[in-house]
């Protein structure tokens, strides 16, 4: 249903993808991974039309994103940027309500489909107590739910979260991810994110993508994407990975960056060392 | 539900009623204000009599000084207040800067700038001459930085548009004071526009500029659900359906022509369209219908009473308008301000 096919995408001359392929499968939970600065939160945005390739092209439902409006296509799928700002007064009813822009007309009107909208969005985040609240007096978990609310309320199928979980304490990540599974599960939304725990992507997601240097290093089950080779690829480290003995998806646990290995200083003997042992360990 | 309220919402709660009630207050009282400006310090003449002239103008001295002074002057007040207030909060959303004040286009400095090359190079006197010349310089000026803007990578973002304002205003303002210096006499006549008043005002020069300020007010209106989406991050914004690149023209267009206007009509009066923003969204939240319609209110009202003070306090002399709109509105930012209702 979306897909992106061999584009190149830059700022100015600055070429940050190239020749990446990446169809999203409906329905399910897809998770980019990579080091910073590789490029995903460039593709997130190039999937949801904020940003045009200069070669290639992004499909909706097999037509071109560009060629379509930009309104059209945000009834279609939802974007939520890493850490957006919401300026001082406005409160999560005001927000939430935000969503129902794109179906709204020209000098606005609110109608009875538009209150439905928001107050299940406002009911399934759990805010409807909260709603009428300055976003910003909410603590880290409440904020996330509440723009979460708000591309809820835009009723797609298709939700585009980059870093939802960055900067929240572990609860709360277990938190936003359980809600994100949950609309996956029982509301059928295809969810596409940028996650940097890869245990929680690991447990979390259908399938992974690891990006790396502006394109798709591999993709696929989470078994077949976090491996210590992948691992050591995109994000030069070395780990071992076991089995998740809660969930039985794959866990990284890692030793060292590669780094260290060449510094001069004592880590040069020690740390394979420490690796080995380690990899013993696990098997 | 039982949630803790905050200033953040505004005074007047959620209630849709209060709202409109307090909104028609203060439209009763913009009325209000404007017929004392007209009727204020006419000596001794009845409200009746007063009427009778307006009504019927012809020949009697009291209706020649209503039609030619008192009610343009009234008129005007409460049309550049309403337009200062309606283009503060487009500017301050468009540009997501809560201190922006309608001089951050350069339309002050090239509206003065236009006026003194006016009286220097072509020896203009007449106001409604002014008044063209004003309007063109601000014009102009807004059209440069908009231009040096999109120009700019980064679809004319909020920064770019605030530096290149900043840039040109500074250019312009040298260029004007060199001008003022060369040519001293000129000086004293400058002094009296360059300051912000609406004494010696003409219906002519209103109607001049109310095709622009008309224009202005029109984007605005239309733009009413566009706006609440523009003090968020582009990616939000576009992400949610709006064309960002094409809303923050139209606002930026908007606030050129109502800006542009009223200190072509006014002079640069100062601190009104940084004020009334605030004192709205104190009452009212952030809720773009009803700030709109606060501010304009807001501004007409202040202005208004800025004016009957600025001709009254030290008779017969006058003083520059934006002296007392800064002496009325700062006592009330001040409050704002303390109670926690400004915050960047
Ligand atoms: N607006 C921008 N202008 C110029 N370069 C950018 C911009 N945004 C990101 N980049 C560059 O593009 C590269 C990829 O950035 P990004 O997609 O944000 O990475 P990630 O989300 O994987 O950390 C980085 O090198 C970054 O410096
Ligand atoms: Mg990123």
């Amino acid at each position: 249903m979306l897909l992106a096919e061999n584009i190149q995408v830059g700022y100015g001359s600055k070429i940050v993808i190239q020749e990446l392929n990446l169809t999203i499968a409906p329905g399910q939970i897809t998770t980019f991974i990579g080091a910073n600065g590789c490029g995903k939160s460039t593709l997130l945005r190039t999937l949801a039309r904020l940003l045009k390739p200069t070669a290639g092209t992004v499909l909706l439902d097999g037509r071109d994103i560009f060629k379509r409006s930009t309104r059209e296509v945000a009834k279609q799928l939802a974007l939520l940027p890493q850490t957006p700002y919401a300026p001082p007064e406005v409160t999560v009813r005001q927000l939430v309500r935000l969503g129902r822009y794109p179906h709204g007309r020209w000098l606005g009107g609110w109608s009875d489909r538009d209150e439905q909208a928001v107050q299940e969005a406002l009911a399934a985040m759990k805010l409807t107590d909260l709603a009428d609240q300055p976003v910003d007096t909410l603590s880290g978990g409440q904020r996330q739910r509440a723009w979460i609310a708000m591309t809820l309320a835009q009723e797609t199928d298709l939700l585009l979260l980059d870093e939802p979980t960055t900067y929240l304490d572990l609860s709360h990540q277990l938190d936003i991810l359980d809600i994100l599974r949950e609309l996956n599960r029982r509301h059928h939304k295809t969810i596409v994110m940028v996650l940097h725990d890869l245990n929680l992507a690991a447990r979390y997601s259908d399938v992974m993508v690891a990006v790396h240097q502006g394109t798709v290093y591999t993709q696929g089950k989470p078994e077949k994407v976090m491996t210590p080779e992948t691992i050591r690829a995109i994000f030069d480290v070395e780990c071992v990975v076991i089995p998740d003995p809660v969930a039985g998806t794959p866990l990284c646990i890692p030793i060292a960056t590669r780094n260290h290995e060449v510094g001069e200083d004592a880590g040069r003997t020690q740390e394979p060392a420490q690796a080995r042992h380690a990899l013993e360990l696990a098997r | 539900m039982n949630s803790v309220r905050t200033v953040n919402e505004g005074v007047l709660t959620n209630r849709l009623w209060g709202k409109v009630w307090i909104l028609l207050l203060l439209f009763i009282g913009v009325l209000f204000s404007a017929l004392f400006s007209v009727c204020e310090g006419l000596g001794n003449s009845s409200i009746s009599a007063i009427l009778a002239a307006a009504l019927h103008p012809s020949g009697s001295q009291l209706g020649t000084v209503l039609q030619e002074v008192r009610i343009p002057r009234a008129l005007i007040g409460v049309i550049v207040g309403a337009c200062l207030g309606l283009s503060g909060v487009l500017l301050q959303t468009m540009t997501r800067n809560r201190l922006a004040d309608v001089g951050i286009f350069g339309l002050n400095a090239g509206a003065s700038f236009a006026v003194v090359l006016g009286i220097s190079l072509f020896g203009m006197t007449s106001v409604s001459a002014l008044t063209w010349m004003g309007l063109l310089g601000s014009l102009a000026a807004g059209a440069c930085v908009y231009l040096m803007a999109v120009s700019a990578p980064g679809r004319a973002s909020p920064t770019t548009i605030t530096l290149a304002g900043a840039a040109l205003t500074m250019l312009l303002s040298s260029l004007t004071h060199a001008l003022l210096v060369l040519d001293q006499p000129m000086l004293s006549q400058v002094l009296f526009w360059i300051s912000g008043s609406l004494a010696g005002r003409s219906m002519h020069a209103l109607l001049v500029t109310l095709p622009f300020l008309a224009a202005g007010a029109l984007i605005a209106v239309g733009m009413v659900r566009a706006l609440a989406l523009m003090e968020f991050e582009d990616d939000v914004a576009e992400g949610l359906g709006q064309r960002v690149l094409w809303m923050r023209l139209a606002a930026g267009l908007a606030v050129i022509l109502l800006a542009g206007g009223c200190v072509a009509l006014a002079g640069p009066v100062g601190f009104l369209g940084l004020m009334t923003p605030h004192l709205g969204r104190w009452l009212v939240g952030s809720s773009m219908p009803w700030l709109l319609s606060y501010s304009a209110c807001l501004g007409a009202l202040v202005l208004v009473w800025a004016d009957v003070a600025a001709r009254t306090v030290l008779q017969p002399s006058e003083l520059p308008i934006g002296v007392l709109t800064a002496l009325i509105g700062a006592p009330f930012l001040i409050h704002v301000a303390r109670r926690g209702g400004i915050r960047s």
